[in-house]
């Protein structure tokens, strides 16, 4: 926890005849973090060869792939790969791994494979194109019902009546709706299917023998209609169409007929079928969503199949990537990779009874100045507890320590909170935030996708809950005493109590020890760091080195001596002169060392020349980098002050306002929806800004004093691997 | 000053946002690697276009898909023009006339196969917007127009209706759809270029660059293409030029004499674009070749100017006219994967395309 996990390498050579066997093994042990042989910087490894080129992994890959996509077309996921990802597991079933349901099988046809995904392909496209074909349809009738009227268009079409009986559309008044013709006929029974079919293929709504209910209508209300008991179809069709329709009316025998519904008013009315049109256009709609689950069931049909072929893809693709740092000779097959140290008896164990004892290990251990055969870039790991993991993934939002270095992340746990409980002092708050974090964190794994925010949030809401008691705030009143010191009364003027934090400077005063406690300690991790690395130069004279933390602690005492002296007095000469004097001139040898260090073994007609002026230029650059630098670090942190007392503030001014809601002393249900609203904003804004600020303040003034980033993440090739 | 950061300051901020939302040359190359129209819809389905894409579920149509992205353009732009106000906001209301007069050409097109060119088994029309954009159009009107006189009465009140009845004799008795286009895009770019001169003098000045930028490249654009494919003379003395570039009309009409391709881009580049001259160097001798490496040239040319305008001061028109460029660009090139993917072209059958 407190360093990178502790690497070895391993360097193996297996017969040919055991190397599939070898790499099943490593993929189910899956814990190395593979390295093509080349990198180890020896002679020997430049004359041996890749294997050939494994293209099959790449069609395995891309298989899989296309498989994959049909199956998040239908939200399917293979019960192997739920089972990988720990999630969706199902009590009482068997709950196989990716190697276990692959065990047993036949080896897998690549080319088998690829048809039997283009037969799910090609179901798939049948389903779409018969879905095509509905929305063709569903198009012409929009066409039509695009020209009718909507509801609240429509009337009650004949005066003095009730309901029409027929459920029927508007009455058409003649010159509305200009594109559409209205068709009232007969037309033979035995045309009418293929006349249908025809007319289907325009936008067209073809209604056959709709006016015998008219015409019963007609007859019950008094009405005459010259069709009276006739059957009669109607044909709704675009205008533009016209002489298309005139023509296949004429070839399959229709026979206009007048329909007619007195009102007594002299207008031809003709109902449109509104709600036969939308009807129509619901169970096409319908049709096509039951085609869309349609891919659902052809999916589940084949289920079985479909899973072991993802499977066997699966297992093809790992396996070919492991073999693709694998190097050969002529029989065998030599390979490389990281692995914690941890884990070097179980890798030895598993592949000795892989091979039946028929390989041969090799392992390095790295570290500075040793065997010049281990390349150079190890692969980190950061391993801490669960509880901390969503402040390793701040680092690794960061970068990548260094192999070798301390991991930072335990204190960045600190520290962030720390900065946050500063910032976000109130248990009500706290609480909110934990309640969001909680539930938020809840829902995510339910859907399975976790994420290392909300249990972030939720430490938010635990550290502001602390700090909220210290500081005796509760949703911004006092409720109870504090336990540390009273921070709304500092911010509204009272004195602070007993303690030590009475004042507002008292307040700044306290995020600058914090801010120094901070810059401090990422001063000693560089040292640490560089000191395990045997980097003594560096650390000595580099970079938040030795100097440079002699000269900010020299630094800090000077300026609170002088703060502290009514900012009128200086610490005496000798002192300064040791404190700040002799690091300084100390510093200055640093570009004459460097020189001489860049120059040594290297023959003199190639060595740099010697340029003073540069020298002490470098030298004066670099203490106005470390005084400013350091000096602008250090009160960034009044800033952890700055959004507390802001935090305190808003909450106060929300509290005015709702004493000006107030009635005769007395809060009123306006006073108290002011003070609702008034925390859901601060919680809000402040609790976002204190989110960001604390970031900030770990990336940018914590990690510069010793945080390099430049390290490769350990990536091993496993089942779970992406 | 300060009238430019309180007009832009907020919409700059939005659009910022969205400049990072754009999807990237690698997430193209994935899309392009898809070997399925559903790799190609399950990758989408985390970005902005979800919605759209939702379509294909729905419909299993394709060209269903790709007038959701269209819709989703138009209404991006719209969206933006609700934020300004003034010149700005009257500025914006002209590039969405850009996708009224694309509708209209469309309705009209539709109208011309039916009526005039008697096809009766065309494309529906069922895929074009019938929102309102800038002005009142009764698209059903044009579709449905029984004669050219109601085809007019569908577009009265609006500046087609002029443009229309100008040019009806010419499609209906000479069956030529050309010149009503050509008129309505000079219809768009004349009033992008009014509407531009009403604008600050800073915002002026960005806009008229990028919008001669690319009324030059359609003229270059035509002139190669009648070059390469039509060499009648008669043809030559069309006048095919959209106003508004900077390139003169005189020199456009000396390009548009010359005999080969080559030579016409040669003239068209050497006053404003001589740094984009070596590209007329390769030669290809299939036209269609030679014109879509025009075309990339094109393209480029107005990427470049793009991101000259990202890089400038940011309170002004620039930020809000790259970002609906690059918008169209992003939605374009979506729409030629999506449709290569739905008719299996390979990922290099795609990059010679786009």
């Amino acid at each position: 926890m407190i360093t990178t996990t502790s690497m070895q390498q391993l360097v193996a050579a297996v017969l040919k005849s055991d190397m599939e066997a070898a790499t099943e093994a490593l993929l189910k042990v899956g814990v190395i973090d593979f390295i093509d042989v080349r990198e180890i910087p020896a002679d020997w490894t430049s004359r041996l060869e890749r294997l050939p080129a494994t293209e099959d992994r790449e069609k395995a890959r891309e298989l899989r792939l296309r498989l994959d996509a049909y199956f998040r077309t239908v939200d399917f996921t293979p019960q192997v790969k739920a089972n990988e990802a720990g999630s969706g597991q199902k009590p009482g079933q068997k709950n196989e791994s990716v190697q276990e349901q692959s065990q047993g099988q036949e080896p897998l046809d690549l080319s088998e494979a690829e048809r039997e995904i283009d037969k799910l392909g090609g179901e798939f496209r049948k389903i779409r194109d018969k879905q095509k074909e509905v929305q063709e349809e569903i198009l012409r009738l929009q066409e039509l019902r695009r020209q009718m009227p909507d509801e609240g268009e429509r009337s009650t079409g004949r005066s003095g009546s009730g309901s029409s009986g027929r459920a029927g559309g508007p009455a058409l008044a003649k010159g509305s709706h200009a594109y559409i013709t209205v068709h009232t006929g007969v037309l033979p029974k035995e045309n009418r299917a293929a006349f249908g079919k025809e007319i289907g293929k325009l936008p067209s709504v073809y209604l056959p023998e709709q006016g015998s209910a008219a015409a019963e209508r007609a007859a019950s209300n008094g009405a005459s209609s010259a069709g009276g008991g006739e059957p009669i179809d109607f044909l709704i069709t675009l205008k533009r169409d016209n002489s298309r329709v005139e023509g296949l009316l004429e070839k399959y025998g229709w026979e206009e007929r007048q329909y007619q519904e007195g009102s007594g008013d002299g207008q031809d009315k003709t109902r449109l079928p509104v709600e036969e049109l939308d009807a129509k256009l619901e169970s096409l709609r319908y049709k096509q969503q039951e085609l869309d689950e349609g891919l659902s069931r052809t999916v589940e049909e084949r289920s079985g199949t479909l899973e072991r072929l993802w499977t066997g893809l699966r297992m093809r693709e790992l396996l070919r990537t492991i073999q693709g740092y694998y190097r050969k000779t002529e029989r065998t097959y030599l390979f490389s990779g990281w692995l914690p140290a941890e884990k070097k008896e179980e890798v030895t164990k598993t592949l000795m009874k892989a091979t039946e004892g028929r390989c041969y290990l090799e392992w390095h251990t790295p570290h500075k100045g040793g065997d010049p055969e281990v390349p150079k870039q190890v692969p980190v790991q950061m391993k801490n507890p669960e509880a901390l993991r969503p402040f390793q993934s701040l680092v690794e939002n960061y970068g990548i320590p260094t192999y070798g270095s301390i991991d930072p992340t335990p204190m960045v746990a600190v520290f962030y909170l720390a900065m946050f409980a500063l910032m976000f002092g109130d248990v009500g708050h706290g609480l909110v935030v934990l309640l969001v974090g909680l539930i938020g964190d809840r829902r995510s794994r339910k859907r399975g996708k976790k994420t290392m925010i909300f249990p972030l949030i939720s430490y938010c809401g635990a550290a502001a809950i602390v700090s909220g008691a210290l500081f005796g705030s509760y949703f911004g009143t006092a409720l109870l005493p504090p336990l540390w010191f009273d921070y709304h009364g500092i911010v509204a003027g009272h004195d602070g109590g007993a303690g030590s934090v009475k004042t507002m400077s008292d307040i700044l005063l306290l995020t600058i020890y914090f801010g120094i406690a901070v810059i401090t300690t990422g001063l000693v991790i560089n040292w640490v760091n560089r000191i395990r690395k045997h980097d003594w130069f560096g650390l000595v004279w580099g970079n938040g080195g030795l100097l440079v933390g002699w000269i900010y602690a020299a630094g800090t005492y000077t300026a609170f001596y002088f703060a502290g002296h009514n900012y009128k007095e200086l610490p005496d000469g000798p002192v300064l002169l040791v404190l700040l004097g002799l690091p300084v001139l100390l510093l200055a040898a640093k570009p004459v060392l460097e020189h001489i260090r860049h120059n040594r073994g290297v023959p003199p007609q190639q060595r740099h020349s010697v340029n003073v002026l540069d020298m002490i230029m470098e030298w004066l650059v670099e203490l106005l980098e470390i005084f400013s630098g350091y000096l602008s670090n250090t009160l960034s942190f009044m800033r952890v002050a700055g959004l507390g007392i802001a935090h305190v503030s808003l909450m106060m001014a929300f509290f005015q306002i709702a004493e000006m809601a107030a009635s005769n002393g007395n809060f009123t249900i306006w006073s108290y929806l002011i003070l609702l609203l008034g925390n859901a904003l601060v919680i809000g804004l402040e609790g976002l800004s204190a989110g960001i600020q604390s970031l900030r303040l770990n990336y940018y003034e914590f990690f510069s004093k010793y945080f390099a980033g430049n390290g490769r993440a350990y990536a091993p090739i496993s089942l779970r691997s992406e | 000053m300060a009238g430019q950061l309180k007009t832009y300051g907020f919409i700059n901020a939005k659009i910022r946002s969205r400049l990072g939302q754009l999807l990237s040359d690698r997430d193209f190359s994935n899309l392009m690697k898809s070997s399925s129209i559903e790799e190609v819809v399950t990758a989408l389905g985390s970005t902005v276009y979800a919605k759209e894409l939702e379509q294909y579920a729905a419909t299993g149509d394709v060209r269903a898909v790709e007038f959701a992205l269209y819709s989703h353009e138009i209404e991006t732009v719209g969206e933006l023009r609700q934020y300004l106000q003034g010149p700005a906001a009257d500025f914006v209301e002209a590039l969405l006339l850009r996708y009224e007069v694309d509708t209209v050409k469309n309705a009209l097109r539709f109208w011309y196969d039916r009526n005039v060119r008697g096809r009766t088994e065309t494309e529906h029309s069922s895929y074009l917007y019938h929102g309102r954009l800038v002005h009142s159009i009764d698209i059903d009107g044009i579709l449905n127009a029984t004669d050219s006189g109601k085809l007019v009465d569908a577009v009265a009140g609006s500046p087609y209706e002029a443009v229309l009845s100008r040019n009806l004799d010419r499609i209906e008795n000479e069956h030529q759809m050309f010149y009503v286009e050509i008129e309505l895009d000079s219809l768009f770019y004349t009033t992008l270029m009014n509407r531009t001169a009403q604008l600050s003098k800073q915002d002026r000045q960005v806009a008229e660059r990028v919008i001669q930028v690319e009324v030059d490249l359609e003229n270059i654009d035509r002139i190669v293409r009648f070059v390469s494919f039509y060499g009648s003379e008669k043809q030559r003395s069309w006048n095919v030029f959209l106003p508004g570039g900077s390139i003169g009309f005189d020199v456009l009409r000396e390009a548009f004499r010359q005999r080969g391709p080559e030579e016409a881009l040669n003239i068209l580049l050497t006053q404003h674009y001589s740094s984009y001259k070596s590209f007329t160097g390769e030669h290809k001798s299939n036209p269609y070749e030679r014109l879509h490496l025009v075309e990339n040239l094109l393209r480029q040319i107005l990427s470049d100017e793009v991101r000259r305008l990202l890089r400038g001061y940011p309170f002004t028109i620039g930020t809000l006219l790259a970002y609906v460029f690059l918008k169209r660009k992003e939605i374009s090139q979506l729409v030629s994967i999506i449709n290569a993917k739905y008719y299996g072209l390979s990922e290099e059958g795609i990059r010679e395309l786009l």
